[in-house]
């Protein structure tokens, strides 16, 4: 009796509790399965994979001896970098023997007294115009104020003639941008438009994007990986190349130089596959490149970077440019002397003339002097009249021009011109052979041969039609010309560069006497 | 007589064996508590005060058995790296003894997602904004050199290289990955390609990718970390009253235009799980 009595207080000892427990509790709380946390301690940063051995030395030191080409660096389009950013490129350069230059926007407007607006946009035309007469090619890297109609003409007449161009976009570097962590941060919001009409003729485009993945990359989602493409000679010896954030590059005809695989997306589609952040003209000479950032420190020296440097440098030397008469006075490649017909006197005019000539030159490196005998090594200027001389006839003969004093009627006749009156027209020919270039400046009198000459020295040769060999300049008022319609003779200083008002141009050949071409 | 001592001998045998083993057994009861679902409350970015307040509230619900389950209760964009993996690891450690469920009932982004997958369950509003799973960071200047700052190392001054940063940041995406996906498990529907783009998803669009496990409110959260802790006729307590943490304060986190506009950018340059909406300049 006692035990029950004993279980039965036992029972409501426990009872409120195990009525409470069970009123408050259904069961145990067992976690589904074993709490896995990241493995802190195994993550470590990716590394890039440098390359030490890639070399700007070796390769250089295995490069063509290319001096005397000239690289024009575009500075005059508010271009977001700095030199320095391009010292690995511009060394590679160097070390082949390049010459290097800055076109700027206010290089000659500043030593004028012009204060339009307008006119500083047309020397600064002129000034890229200038400099793409004797330059092998042409840099742009990350512009942001518009390229001219003229200028995108003097470039797509620049390419055509065999030089390279060169253009470097980046998207870290635009003019958008947005405020955080209270400085402006530049963004990706860089108008390509503008860029694009330069290299629109060469049926190339840079994308408003920029390209990532975020699967397999160097470090972060906006350095991707790229594997080359074509052509050969821009793609030997490279492998893996990394951009660190790259515009996509379009292009129809053309050649993907760089691609990144299939995971590599652009930020305007979220989509990938075959993106090329680097294509190639169809022509080859034109490279549109996304990236500014690999070719800096120390992103040049990541996986196959510095030799893209190389094949970059060695694109840019790799052209065969022509010249022709449109390059005056930047015609020249050697030492030049000029050689005058005896049958005047030199006056003080053409002494000024030949001075604007020399100053041209000299710029250039390129010393001139006067003779009576041409020596070998030089490149020949030949200043004479429309009258026989026995100095100058020799190089008017393989021209295969008639002066007036040979014809009857007291015509000149300049092969693809026909007959032409010579009153106020000046003459330009030139022929270019392996060993030397001559050129040949006639004019009726001393005073239209000493403001040809003058022109020439300038590069003023905006009222000169040139067709082969030969151009033709008006220096004066006259019959040469039954119509002014059939060209355009406004004389405008230099400011306003002709821009297709010229008929085509046609390259210098190496021969001496071309077949003559027709009128247009 | 005799019946009046055997009246009294039962009386004093009830109160004996029933009685008092009966009130005995209700004091006993007493100390039975009511399970208790606690709330943590996170409106504002993490970062060291509210981190700081979290984890006193963790602890407390790790060290009273009173408490069953924790729902946290966030609309945070998210904050800084070092105090997110702060709390993110005392989560870690409180659901091994009890279950922890997500509210997401504004936004969880970026380090309060990160946060989001270190619970047992995810519950969030139709249109919460989920996801920016991912790292920002401002980068140190390029190398300089001053003549008037003197330092003793190359990067004395600002911690690092801008590259050695940009690859810190990079395991430290890594390490969030990981935490998705060991998190999430098998009920993750995406993929890294989508998961590391830094998107936010809608609360429905987040249920589809199982970035969420249910699209719900605050009650129904609530019913699920008692459902998990196997607890009925709780009580919901705010976690903050019960650790007697004073009120919340916000500490000048974002930073604020001279003008006094308050921008959604952090005050101080460092390395964040944050989002940053987009802002307009105020």
């Amino acid at each position: 009796m006692r035990r029950y009595r004993v279980l039965a207080a036992a029972s409501l000892l426990i009872l409120p509790a195990l009525l409470r427990g069970l009123w408050y509790f259904r069961g145990f709380y067992q976690p589904a399965e074993p709490i896995r946390l990241p493995s802190f301690t195994q993550i470590e940063p990716p590394q890039p994979p440098l390359t030490p051995a890639a070399g700007t030395t070796e390769s250089a030191g295995q490069a063509e001896d290319l001096s005397g080409k000239v690289v024009v660096i575009d500075r005059a389009h508010s271009n977001q970098f700095q030199l320095p950013e391009l010292d690995t490129l511009t060394q590679a350069l160097l070390t082949r023997g390049a010459t290097l230059q800055e076109v700027n926007a206010g290089d000659e407007f500043e030593s004028t007294s012009f204060g339009s607006s307008d006119a500083l946009f047309a020397f600064s035309s002129r000034s890229l115009q200038t400099r793409l007469k004797y330059a092998s090619a042409y840099v742009v890297v990350a512009p942001q104020s518009t390229f001219s109609e003229a200028e995108i003409q003097h470039v797509a007449r620049f390419v055509s003639r065999g030089g390279r161009l060169l253009v470097v976009l980046d998207p870290t570097r635009g003019g958008g941008g947005i405020d955080i962590f209270g400085f402006v941060l530049s963004g990706s919001a860089q108008d390509v438009s503008s860029v694009n009409l330069l290299l629109e003729p060469h049926d190339l485009s840079f994308s408003n994007d920029y390209l990532y993945n975020v699967l397999e990359n160097e470090g972060n989602f906006r350095n991707v990986f790229l594997s080359p493409g074509e052509p050969a000679d821009l793609t030997g010896d490279l492998s893996q190349v990394v951009f660190y954030a790259a515009r996509s590059v379009a292009t129809r005809q053309g050649s993907a130089v760089l691609v990144g695989d299939d995971s590599t997306f652009s930020s305007s589609t979220d989509r990938g596959g075959g993106l090329a952040a680097v294509a190639a003209s169809p022509d080859g000479r034109v490279l549109a490149v996304g990236d500014l950032t690999f070719l800096t420190p120390p992103y040049d020296r990541v996986a196959d970077n510095s030799q893209l440097i190389q094949n970059l440098a060695a694109f840019l030397l790799g052209g065969d440019r022509e010249q022709d008469l449109t390059d005056l006075p930047y015609l020249f490649t050697r030492p030049v002397q000029v050689l005058t017909s005896t049958a005047f006197p030199v006056q003080s005019e053409t002494l000024q003339a030949l001075q604007s000539l020399q100053a041209s030159l000299t710029s250039r490196g390129l010393p001139m002097s006067l003779t009576a005998e041409p020596s070998e090594g030089h490149d020949l200027l030949v200043t004479a009249l429309y009258e026989p001389s026995d100095e100058t006839d020799p190089y008017l003969a393989s021209l295969g021009l008639t002066l007036p004093a040979d014809q009857a009627d007291g015509l000149l006749e300049v092969p693809g011109f026909g007959a032409l009156d010579p009153q106020g027209i000046g003459l330009l020919a030139a022929v270019q052979d392996p060993e030397r270039t001559t050129l040949v400046v006639l004019a009726e009198d001393e005073e239209s041969l000493a403001r040809l000459a003058e022109n020439v020295g300038q590069g003023f040769l905006s009222d000169c039609v040139f067709q082969g060999l030969y151009g033709l300049c008006k220096l004066g008022e006259g019959a040469g010309f039954q119509s002014e319609e059939s060209f355009d003779f406004n004389f405008d200083f230099g400011l306003e560069e002709p821009t297709i008002e010229l008929p085509p141009t046609i390259p210098v050949p190496l021969t001496a006497t071309p077949p003559p071409a027709p009128l247009p | 007589m005799q019946g009046q001592v055997q009246s009294g001998s039962g009386v004093k045998s009830v109160l004996l064996w029933v009685l008092l083993p009966l009130l005995a057994g209700l004091a006993l009861a007493t100390r039975v508590p009511r399970p208790v679902i606690g709330l943590i409350y996170l409106n504002d970015s993490i970062y060291a005060y509210t981190a700081r307040d979290m984890i006193s509230q963790l602890d407390y619900a790790r060290q009273h058995p009173e408490v069953r389950g924790v729902v946290l209760v966030m609309d945070s964009p998210g904050g800084t790296v070092v105090d997110t993996e702060a709390v993110y690891l005392e989560l870690a450690r409180l659901r091994q003894s009890k279950p922890v469920v997500t509210m997401a009932q504004g936004m969880i982004a970026s380090g309060a997602f990160y946060l989001s997958v270190g619970t047992d369950y995810v519950v969030a509003g139709p249109s919460a904004i989920i996801g920016n799973i991912g790292v920002i960071s401002q980068l140190p200047p390029p190398p300089e050199v001053y003549e008037d700052l003197a330092s003793t190392g190359p990067y004395k001054l600002f911690g690092s290289s801008r590259d050695a940063q940009l690859r810190s940041m990079e395991a430290i995406k890594q390490a969030f990955l990981q935490a998705v996906q060991l998190g999430r498990g098998d009920r993750l529907q995406i993929g890294p390609e989508r998961l590391l783009t830094g998107e936010i998803w809608l609360g429905t669009e987040a249920l589809r990718m199982g970035l969420v496990d249910e699209v719900g409110s605050v009650s129904q959260s609530v019913e699920r970390a008692a459902n998990l802790a196997r607890v009925a006729h709780y009580r919901v307590v705010d976690l903050r009253q019960l650790a007697e943490l004073p009120s919340a304060v916000t500490y000048f986190f974002f930073y604020e235009t001279p003008e006094g506009v308050l921008t959604p950018y952090p005050r101080q340059p460092g390395l964040y799980l944050l989002y940053v909406p987009p802002w307009d300049g105020g």
